[in-house]
């Protein structure tokens, strides 16, 4: 008795660590979240939007905030997205988080391969003071990412 | 004819006998209906029916109660196994910050304001943009500058290195 009802929780425990992994913490800092802080600027696309479309993407989300109040939030999140990451870039200053880029681990959804790319950047390490970060995926691949800011930039101007 | 039971005093006496091994046949079967029969309470008593192969009818009822037992918790715990389950898929983060759905969604949060008007929300975005593209400028350039100043001592190790002294 106490073996199958130990077994099925050791079960249900694999399932619930399994699951949390394809989760992301930096989930909990969009939608909204802090809003109503007039420090705070956040931005949300997803969809069938043209300025996705063309550069591959399905989902574009950033934030900006006072790292004062934001990069002990944020940074633990990131970091802990990151820790799962399949490429990275990261860079400390001053003990703490300056910089970091992550390949994200990539998910299927609707029948197709979805890559994930995750920036964080702590301007607040260079004479800067703000939080910043940026997350975005579709099927764009690791090549075209790297310089995806730049021609994101380029088609707005 | 009504069956009149041993004295319990007797009975014992018998059941050592037994025991002892210095009865007959006929008397062991005599005894293993006395035994089988006694409403008497006894240790004796009982070992000599657990020797003898006879069961106490109430001995049945806890086994019997055991077994429900069982199931009941291995139904509780199927069904604790689902409900965690349906949580999970239901309640767990989504993959991207969309949500699991997906949803069209154009919106942009800047001084207290919800904006939704998608030329504003693609400037507020490509002005972050354009703020993180600085600054990851400035951590490559770092990392550059680092690599400049490693490199020269990196040449003057390998060139005052003789690998046959090692």
């Amino acid at each position: 008795m106490k073996r199958i009802f130990i077994t099925m929780l050791v079960l249900t425990a694999i399932v619930l660590t399994a699951s949390a992994q394809k989760g992301l913490q930096i989930n909990s800092i969009f939608g909204g979240t802090y809003g109503s802080d007039p420090n705070v600027t956040e931005t949300m696309m997803s969809g069938e939007h043209r300025y996705l479309t063309s550069n591959g993407l399905t989902v574009m989300a950033t934030f900006k905030g006072p790292a004062s109040t934001y990069a002990k939030i944020v940074e633990p999140l990131v970091l802990a997205d990151g820790a799962h990451a399949t490429g990275r870039n990261v860079r400390y200053k001053n003990g703490k988080l300056y910089f970091a880029y992550f390949v994200l681990p990539s998910v299927t959804s609707g029948g197709k391969k979805i890559n994930r790319y995750l920036y964080y950047l702590d301007n607040a390490a260079n004479k800067g003071s703000n939080v910043m970060v940026l997350y975005f995926e579709g099927e764009i691949p690791q090549n075209l990412a790297a310089t995806l800011i730049q021609s994101l930039i380029k088609s707005v101007k | 004819m009504k069956h009149n039971p041993m004295p319990l005093p007797q009975l014992l006496e018998a059941i050592e006998l037994y025991f002892d091994c210095e009865m007959t046949d006929a008397e062991e079967r005599q005894l293993r209906l006395e035994v089988g029969a006694t409403p008497h309470s006894h240790p004796a008593i009982d070992e000599a029916r657990a020797v003898m192969g006879l069961r106490r009818p109430k001995q049945l009822t806890p086994s019997l109660h055991h077994s429900i037992g069982v199931r009941q918790w291995m139904g509780i715990a199927a069904a604790i196994a689902v409900i965690v389950t349906l949580a999970v898929t239901f309640m767990r983060p989504g993959h991207s910050p969309a949500g699991q759905d997906l949803q069209e969604k154009c919106v942009a949060y800047v001084n207290g304001r919800c904006i939704t008007d998608e030329d504003e929300v693609i400037a507020l975005m490509a002005q972050n943009l354009g703020e993180l593209q600085n600054g990851a400028d400035m951590a490559e350039q770092s990392m550059i500058e680092e690599l400049e100043y490693l490199a020269p001592m990196i040449e003057k190790f390998d060139s005052e290195l003789n690998l046959n002294d090692i």
